[in-house]
């Protein structure tokens, strides 16, 4: 094979590859973005802060235990915890105006910010490599936890099925999101499921920023990246729609990865800005939106 | 009228009153060690700028012993001065520091002001600046240029500083070299972007440490020998990153390199793969700069995918980070510093006396808190405080009004190696305000930065292409 050819093709790979990874972290993260629109219509804008907490507890538990599995528990349970304190606290008296619940959210956002800022600290920290791996596939070598990252998710993006299709606080979740009104008339506490919701959406922040701390730098301002992201494939994937959510970020993700071939990576994420525009003129919707 | 007798109830209440004082004062002694030594209370106030320390002690003795009824208090203070040296007088100096303590340079503003601030408490414990004290007053930049130009003027307007110096953002140093022309103000950036002292510099700027084109230029040479012939550079993509990436590609072909691409990411990048992925199969060495996390980052992904690549990079980038922590991703590394930051590596009176005052360890820890210093850029705070001083005695600075005379006997100083020019030799070129100096190239080994050779300041000089002597004042 023309040499060209071949180191175009391995950086294909790569760039692939490393595309469908961060679509699972991402989804993970945009799911719970999700969750808590399609369900209480708040636009969550402190997402990516309870995301950015998830990698921060992550790496407090990674550093006080050593153990990778210690630092995803903790981040999960706390902001879990956290979630259902946000929703009960702050949330609760705005749910269902979304103008509403966006300013409260960027206030909530700021806190989480500037508390991560006065404990952990303004300077990014690494994680240490939970699976300090590489792997070598057709002559590409790729991170090996990365590809742990990604199984992870995978579990997590099944086990996310398995509660919401085959549990019945699942069942509730979905019929509160279709007929709030209904739900509550079957006997459905509405209230209980919103609170429940909400603090699954933190917990599933929580896993995809805890699962991106061995990728990414832990820092406290590391959530506005991701937000930007997660909003990205909510909006394409058709708000408040899982599956739509799920679809758009194995789209987007692989897409952006993929075009800094050619172009820039910055240039790749206005490429991203664009397919959502493209998406929403031919789909106003999105592309799985009620 | 007779005088009426105390009552037998009164008498009563008197002796028990007594017993019970007695009773008091008796355990009181006892407890202080001994019930016929009286209690000592000793305060000590430490008063005075900086270390022409007055110790006033104040010692309050109290009297009383079992069955004493009476309580003498008696309090006396002795003033005495401790430290050699006169005591600066008069009215202070101030002297301005635009520091960067929060955001994204904060590790570099609270290690540049821990040190100035040493300094100052070190000139003031010698007389102060022609015999008067030296004040520091410090405003926060938040590492944002907005910011950082408003705390310049308030520095100047509202605190009256005589001199300003910082910040280490080259954004803000080139948004205030303005404000300083303009409010008749001397500035000390401590920045490194090029221009800083070059097309974007006026006569009221002079950078007394080093910036990125004589960094590249010292250390192309040797990175050349030592690295790789054919690199790749990758940098951050804001002024400080280009700078960087323009210099090496002016360099490096003149001393046999090649560049084969360059790779400009954003400032807090969350992957660094798609980046990678651009390098060429054939580059042998890779020249970045980034610092802190997108540095953490960039080493390890390329630790995994591209092992093959020689590491070459400006201190600036593990700045901050103890380098034994990051393990296998950095070994091997060749890093240009300014200042070694373990002692072992340039172990020289000065250096051990300098971290003595300032209260730095063996591997340019702050001892007391065990956090990580910038030494390799805060010296230069240190150096800018003495230079102040030597400069403001040679022209006997009275005020403000002085600015212009300052300037003058600034533009062309020259300072051996000391304690206050603790980096080394260097000089300032009278024509861009430039400081030059040694370099020093460093080899990661076990995680340690290991001098490989100190490259003489003449190295670094490049040929001036302003020349602000021509400039009023």
């Amino acid at each position: 094979m023309d040499p060209m050819i071949a180191e175009f093709l391995n950086r294909f790979i790569l760039v692939l590859t490393n595309g469908f990874i961060w679509a699972l972290i991402v989804a993970l993260v945009a799911l719970g973005l999700s969750l808590i629109f399609g369900l209480m219509e708040i636009v969550n804008i402190a997402h990516g802060d309870l995301y950015m907490w998830g990698a921060v507890l992550a790496w407090y538990g990674v550093t006080l235990t050593g153990n990778f599995w210690v630092g995803v528990i903790l981040a999960m349970a706390v902001m879990g915890g956290v979630g259902i304190v946000l929703e009960r606290g702050a949330l609760r008296p705005v749910e269902g105006i979304p103008a509403y619940t966006v300013v409260v959210t960027i206030g909530i956002g700021y806190i989480l910010q500037q508390v991560a800022l006065a404990t952990f600290g303004g300077s990014p920290q690494k994680m240490p490599d939970p699976f300090p791996i590489v792997i070598e596939f057709l002559g590409v070598r790729y991170p090996g936890y990365r590809v742990f990252v990604a199984g992870v998710s995978t579990l997590a993006l099944l086990g996310l099925w398995v509660f919401l299709f085959k549990t019945s606080i699942g069942l509730w979740i979905r019929a509160s999101m279709q007929d709030r009104e209904m739900a509550n008339a079957m006997g459905v506490s509405v209230s209980k499921v919103y609170a429940v919701t909400f603090a699954l959406g933190a917990m599933l922040a929580a896993l995809g920023g805890a699962l991106a701390s061995p990728i990414v730098q832990v820092f406290y301002l590391m959530g506005y990246d991701l937000l930007v992201l997660a909003f990205i494939i909510v909006i394409v994937g058709g708000l408040g729609s899982l599956k739509g959510t799920l679809v758009a970020a194995l789209i987007v993700c692989p897409l952006e990865s993929v075009m800094t071939l050619i172009v820039t990576p910055t240039e790749a994420r206005v490429i991203s800005f664009l397919f959502m525009a493209a998406v929403l003129l031919v789909k106003p919707k999105g592309l799985f939106g009620a | 009228m007779a005088e009426s007798e105390p009552s037998r109830r009164t008498a009563l209440k008197v002796a028990v009153a007594a017993v019970v004082c007695g009773v008091i004062a008796g355990v009181g002694g006892w407890i202080a060690g001994s019930s016929m030594a009286p209690p000592r209370t000793i305060t000590k106030t430490v008063t005075g700028p900086g270390v022409a320390k007055t110790i006033t002690e104040t010692v309050t003795k109290t009297v009383a012993g079992p069955g004493v009824t009476k309580t003498v208090t008696e309090t006396e203070t002795v003033t005495k001065t401790v430290t050699a040296g006169p005591k600066p007088s008069g009215p202070p100096i101030r002297i301005g520091h635009l520091a960067d303590m929060t955001g994204a340079l904060a590790v570099y503003g609270y290690s540049n002001n821990l040190i100035l601030s040493k300094a100052i408490e070190y000139i003031n414990a010698h007389g102060g600046i022609n015999g008067r004290p030296v004040e520091l007053v410090v405003e926060d930049t938040e590492t944002k240029v907005a910011t950082g130009t408003s705390k310049m003027r308030k520095l100047i307007e509202y605190h009256k500083v005589d001199v300003v110096i910082g910040s280490q953002h080259s954004g803000i140093n080139i948004a205030c070299n303005p404000i300083a022309k303009e409010l008749k103000t001397l500035h000390l950036p401590i920045g490194e972007a090029y221009a800083t002292t070059a097309q974007k510099g006026n006569r009221y700027v002079i950078r007394i440490n080093n910036n990125v084109r004589e960094q590249v230029k010292a250390g192309i040479e040797d990175a050349i020998k030592y690295v790789a012939k054919k690199w790749v550079t990758m940098v951050v993509d804001y002024a400080w990153g280009w700078s960087n990436e323009e210099e090496f590609r002016r360099y490096a072909p003149q001393y046999g390199g090649e560049v084969l691409k360059s790779i400009r990411v954003p400032l807090g990048t969350k992957d660094f793969m798609p980046y990678i992925a651009q390098i060429p199969k054939e580059a042998e060495g890779i020249f970045y700069a980034f610092f802190f996390g997108d540095f953490l980052s960039l080493i390890r992904d390329l630790h995994a995918v591209r092992p093959d690549l020689k590491q070459y990079c400006p201190i600036c980038a593990p700045e901050g980070i103890d380098t034994e922590t990051l393990g296998e991703a950095f070994e091997g590394a060749y890093v240009l510093s300014w200042f070694p930051r373990y002692l072992s590596e340039y172990d020289t009176p000065f250096n051990r006396k300098f971290r003595e005052i300032c209260g730095i360890d063996e591997k340019g820890k702050e001892a007391k808190t065990g956090k990580m210093l910038t030494l390799s850029h805060s010296w230069a705070l240190w150096e800018a405080a003495f230079t102040l001083k030597r400069a403001m005695e040679e022209i006997d600075w009275k005020s403000k009004e002085d600015t212009p005379k300052l300037i003058e006997v600034l533009e062309d100083m020259s300072f051996k190696e000391s304690l206050f020019h603790v980096q080394g030799e260097k000089f300032i070129r009278d024509v861009d305000h430039q400081a030059f100096m040694r370099h020093f190239l460093m080899h990661v080994e076990n995680g340690k930065l290991k001098l490989v050779k100190i490259i003489p300041l003449e190295k670094s000089i490049y040929k001036p292409e302003v020349d602000y002597t021509k400039e009023s004042f």
